[in-house]
């Protein structure tokens, strides 16, 4: 199929203005007589605010007010909440009096400036009674984690799964993998500006966030204000990740401007984000898997522990998303999966890029290569064994994983990644040498909306202004990765104009619909799909004008570049500004349609990814040698900004694997490395060159086939590299991240043992 | 707050001798001074920018020495021809520090001024016997030894109305080479979590006057006995083992009580054999120069 704007390296819609420096954030927005807000915050892991003295902060000229448990609301809410309606446990009030981790919010100074407001919090002064800091699972689990919540201190999941583990028959294998506290690292800090007018009581809050209808819940319900009252703008974002899709912020800002009735900005410092929003969840894991002698999987039982840190928040919902994507790549006729969710006198854990899946992969995709280096097998002749058939349905929640070409993916990745070849050199690699190398894999698959969960709609509005250009209105949140334009794109191909001639702001919830917002990759698969029907009716409108105009009939006629003409007498054209004026005179009608699309369907994006390490055994450094990642995205509406995904998606995941985590002191619970000086992440010179190669067999039901790719990007790529590591060095190692020190020590222990064993 | 900009030495001594004391603060780069003030309240009082001071910016050989102007950036330093004739060490050190952003700012004068304890340039400059010229709101200058300019605390051992204008380099023998690494050199932006600096004289095949620094391990950078592990052998990777054990003791010697020392110990392999290579490699291209 050709097509004009589909399937073409359209630059994002907004990459000029962010060059040029002319991209407004939140943190760019200067409202008159606005204020600056800024937290104070607990020194303690857990304790109980005795008394609070603000006098001196509130003394500071400058200084507006000063905000805390003790003159805002305190209603309980669960920060992860989208809808009134989600059951959730409410723990976290916007101050707190108990204070549950170094970086909980005891106070906030408003003041006429940044740099007062930061004095300010300076000179507050409390006196804190310590109690007993829970760092660690183990601790908290001895005590139900009582002493940090009265109620959902620990949340044990029901057991979920199906068939029979017990009874399933054969070679029992077990299985371990832990993983450690990380930043998402978006490049832009958190920022929300909330302007409140008391004489109208009117809220408009300006925030990066993943959902405007989220945000506008929460502060509802923590204000008692009318929806109707509340405006919220989605703002341009750098970045997410799920760092952005919680309600941290905006309840926070909201509830200053309402106090001091003037617009307040809250901006997140780097350290502020790493402490105060959320972070990924450590993650321990225990995993048993029984194979036949045919070595396929029988049956499989697991047990995960999430950290949650001080709230629940989504950990609990987190917890059962990690069950979900346990049928949708392997056919396991049995699964037992428990998992229980703690709070720990730690920083709060959350929404991550790919919610459970990347940890379900995690552990998987761990247990298969050491599986498949138990069995003495090719860990992709393993996969072949085990992979779902395209069609296959999901036995946790019964639906279809549609075409999910699992099989096609780990053949043509073996082919372009030369596996064999790689497989036959290294075996001959010299292994007394100083550097090591090794190749992994790993298969992995994702969701690309919420369906069968109900709830997952997308609302459109498309109309055409008077030359032919065009508005869209729908509640997209494009996180920086470009989706605008791709609804652009598709708008532009069905009307068959220049996606410049295409508007689409972004969430508004003055101007859109009711809907979730920007969650489970859904953008593409469902607002896409509403937006590609949308247009098509608005095209069907603007033939069954412009067949008045020209006199034929709607089928008589094609379009072609912002034009209607008559198929077989092209010369009988008129152009879409004409149709415009054309419905105008007449006053019947408005050019415009609204729709709403319905998911009916969710297919798994298959993806297998490849990676050569190389690993120094002296230094325990490892580097990227060379990486391929297969994704099946049913369609590449901009590939492009399919592959940008896939480089952000390596560099996070070379963060997980070997370098990033948010380090807390085993004694006092503070983070020792807050910060990018001692944070280490992935750089743009730690990549190799990365190869992606596209399978793009169309789905029934996304835009022009096209199914999801921002998160199932990042799903499988620590598996990948973990394996490599181990391949490199035939060790098994399993618990992140992988580091220079922890290399190192492993290599100590396997000569140790090696000596041992020959005296 | 006050800024300054001097564009001639009295000038600047005449503004040390003013303004000198606490609020005041040399610039040049700004890539340690403004990160050091990010999130804080501004706390300068008068600032001295040494920008403006070309002769400050200059590197020239004349009587046996190489004076390196204090606000020579480290990407300048690493291309001048001078250095890279004389002082590949110090060429690879300005190379390997930050980022290119960091290079294209940063000064080598605020490199040592800063007298961070994982600094790149201290330790090179050390092995390679330089003095710090040193100008007071007086007019006068002094030359100090390296060792001098940084106290062994990690703090530089200047009056508060004194600056850095140069370093003065000698020369080296014939036969001189000079090699710095430091781990993780591959994964760029990381500061020396261990350096390892070296100057030595290949004299009929054996190595003499050697001088080795450790740094990042240590308040301050410091010669390293370790060279005693090659001082008078011939240099091939055959010393590895030796060097190694020897850099590893002295490591664990130096940072005993520190969490990172079990790696550290470990890792000066990487560094030790990173070094021998560099070592080797000059060698060759000495051998082989006409």
């Amino acid at each position: 199929m050709d097509y004009q704007y589909i399937g073409k390296d359209i630059p994002v819609n907004d990459s000029r203005a962010k060059a040029c420096g002319q991209l407004l954030y939140a943190a760019d927005l200067h409202l008159s007589g606005m204020l600056y807000m800024k937290l104070f915050l607990s020194p303690v892991a857990h304790g109980i605010v005795r008394s609070l003295d603000v006098s001196k902060a509130l003394a500071l000229p400058g200084v507006v007010t000063v905000l805390s448990y003790e003159n805002t609301p305190d209603v309980t809410y669960n920060r992860g909440r989208v809808r009134a309606t989600e059951e959730a446990p409410d723990q976290e009030t916007l101050f707190s009096r108990h204070v549950r981790f170094v970086g909980d919010r005891i106070a906030a100074v408003v003041a006429e400036t940044p740099e007062l407001a930061q004095k300010a919090v300076s000179l507050i002064q409390a006196d804190i009674q310590p109690l007993l800091p829970l760092l660690t699972p183990d601790q908290a689990l001895a005590q139900d984690a009582r002493s940090i919540h009265e109620k959902d201190g620990v949340v044990r999941l029901p057991q979920i799964g199906y068939g029979d583990y017990a009874s399933a028959q054969g070679e029992e294998f077990s299985h371990h993998t832990s993983s450690q506290r990380v930043s998402h690292i978006a490049m832009e800090p958190h920022c929300t500006v909330a302007d409140y007018k008391p004489a109208s009581d009117r809220m408009t809050v300006w925030t990066a966030t993943q959902s405007v209808f989220g945000a506008r819940s929460a502060i509802a319900s923590i204000l008692g204000m009318p929806m109707s009252h509340i405006r919220v703008i989605k703002t341009p974002m750098g970045g997410s990740f799920g760092c952005k899709q919680e309600m941290v912020l905006e309840p926070l800002a909201a509830c200053a401007a309402k106090m001091t009735g003037r617009p307040v900005m809250l901006r997140f410092s780097r350290s502020e984000v790493m402490l105060c929003t959320m972070l990924k969840h450590p993650l321990d894991s225990h995993i048993k898997v029984k194979f036949s002698p045919q070595r396929t999987i029988t049956g499989l039982q697991l047990s995960c522990r999430l950290d949650a840190g001080a709230y629940q928040t989504v950990s609990p919902d987190y917890a059962d998303a990690i069950s979900k994507k346990l049928s949708w790549v392997y056919n396991i006729p049995n699964v037992e999966y428990h998992a229980v969710s703690v709070c720990t006198n730690t920083p709060v854990s959350g929404s991550y890029r790919g919610w459970g899946g990347p940890e379900c992969a995690l552990i998987m995709e761990n247990m298969m290569n050491a599986a498949a280096r138990r069995f003495v097998m090719d860990p992709i002749e393993l996969r072949l064994r085990n992979i779902l058939p395209p069609y296959a349905t999901s036995r946790i929640n019964n639906f279809s994983l549609g075409n999910l070409p699992l099989e096609d993916a780990l053949l043509l990745g073996r082919d372009r990644f030369g596996w064999e070849a790689r497989k036959e050199r290294l075996a001959r690699q010299d292994r007394s040498g100083r550097y090591l190398r090794g190749i992994g894999m790993a298969l992995a698959t994702h969701t690309s909306g919420y369906f069968p969960r109900r709830g997952d709609w997308g609302t459109v509005v498309v109309k055409m202004e008077e030359d032919g250009s065009v508005h869209v209105n729908c509640n997209v949140h494009d996180h920086g990765c470009g989706e605008v334009i791709v609804f652009r794109s598709i708008v532009a191909e069905v009307l068959s104009i220049s996606p410049d001639l295409v508007d689409l702001p972004e969430g508004d919830t003055a101007y859109n619909a009711l809907d979730n917002g920007c969650y489970t990759s859904r953008s593409i698969y469902v607002l896409g799909r509403a937006i590609l029907d949308a247009s098509n009716l608005l095209l069907e409108q603007l033939k069954r004008n412009g067949s008045q105009l020209l006199g034929c009939r709607p089928e008589d006629l094609s379009h072609r570049d912002g034009a209607l003409f008559v198929t077989k007498q092209p010369q009988r054209r008129c152009t879409y500004s004409q149709i415009a004026y054309y419905v105008a005179d007449k006053g019947t009608e408005a050019l415009f349609v609204s729709h709403t699309h319905v998911p009916i369907s969710n297919p798994g994006p298959a993806a297998a990814h490849f990676a050569e390490v190389e690993v120094d055994t002296y230094t325990g450094l490892c580097r990227l040698v060379d990486y391929l990642a297969v994704h099946d995205v049913g369609k590449a509406l901009n590939p492009a900004l399919c592959r940008g995904q896939v480089g952000s998606a390596l560099q996070q995941g070379l963060g997980l694997v070997f370098c990033e985590e948010l380090k807390l002191d085993p004694k006092t619970g503070r983070a020792m490395n807050a910060d990018m000086q001692h944070y280490h992440v992935a750089r743009a010179c730690d990549f190799s060159k990365i190869d992606t190669l596209f399978i793009e067999k169309p789905d029934e039901e996304g835009p022009f086939g096209a199914k999801s790719v921002g998160e199932a990007c990042y799903v499988p790529v620590a598996p990948a590299l973990i394996a490599a590591v181990n391949n490199a060095l035939e060790l098994e190692l399993s618990d992140l991240p992988l580091d220079p020190p922890r290399i190192l020590a492993a290599l100590a222990r396997k000569e140790r043992e090696k000596e041992a064993v020959t005296p | 707050m006050n800024f300054f900009q001097p564009t001639t030495l009295p000038q600047l001594a005449q503004c040390l001798a003013e303004q000198a004391g606490p609020g005041c603060h040399l610039i040049a780069g700004c890539t340690d001074f403004l990160p050091q003030r990010n999130g804080t309240p501004w706390d300068a009082r008068a600032l001295i920018s040494l920008v403006n001071l070309a002769e400050l910016g200059q590197i020239r050989q004349e009587n046996g020495l190489v004076s390196l102007g204090a606000t020579c950036t480290h990407t300048q330093v690493e291309g001048h021809p001078l250095v890279r004739q004389y002082f590949p060490a110090l060429a690879q050190a300005c190379g390997s520090v930050g980022s290119t952003q960091i290079r294209n700012r940063g000064t080598v004068g605020g490199n040592v001024g800063n007298a961070s304890p994982a600094g790149d340039l201290y330790p090179v400059l050390l092995v390679l016997g330089a003095r710090g010229v040193v100008l007071s709101g007086n007019q006068a200058v002094r030359r100090l030894p390296m060792e001098q300019l940084v106290l062994p605390q990690g703090a530089l051992a200047l009056e508060p109305d004194e600056a850095i204008i140069a370093f003065e380099l000698p020369v080296p023998s014939p036969g001189n080479l000079n090699a710095f690494v430091k781990l993780g050199e591959r994964t760029h932006v990381t500061i020396a979590k261990i350096s390892l600096s070296a100057s030595l004289t290949l004299h009929e095949g054996r190595m003499e006057q050697v001088r080795l620094a450790l740094g990042a391990v240590a308040r301050r950078a410091f010669l390293s006995s370790s060279s005693s592990a090659l001082e008078g052998k011939s240099l091939s990777k055959a010393l590895l083992p030796e060097l190694f054990d020897a850099l590893s003791r002295e490591v664990a010697a130096s940072i005993p009580d520190r969490p990172s020392m079990p790696y550290k110990r470990q890792a000066v392999r990487g560094l030790a054999d990173d070094l021998l290579s560099a070592l080797l490699h000059q060698a060759r291209d000495v051998s082989q120069q006409p």
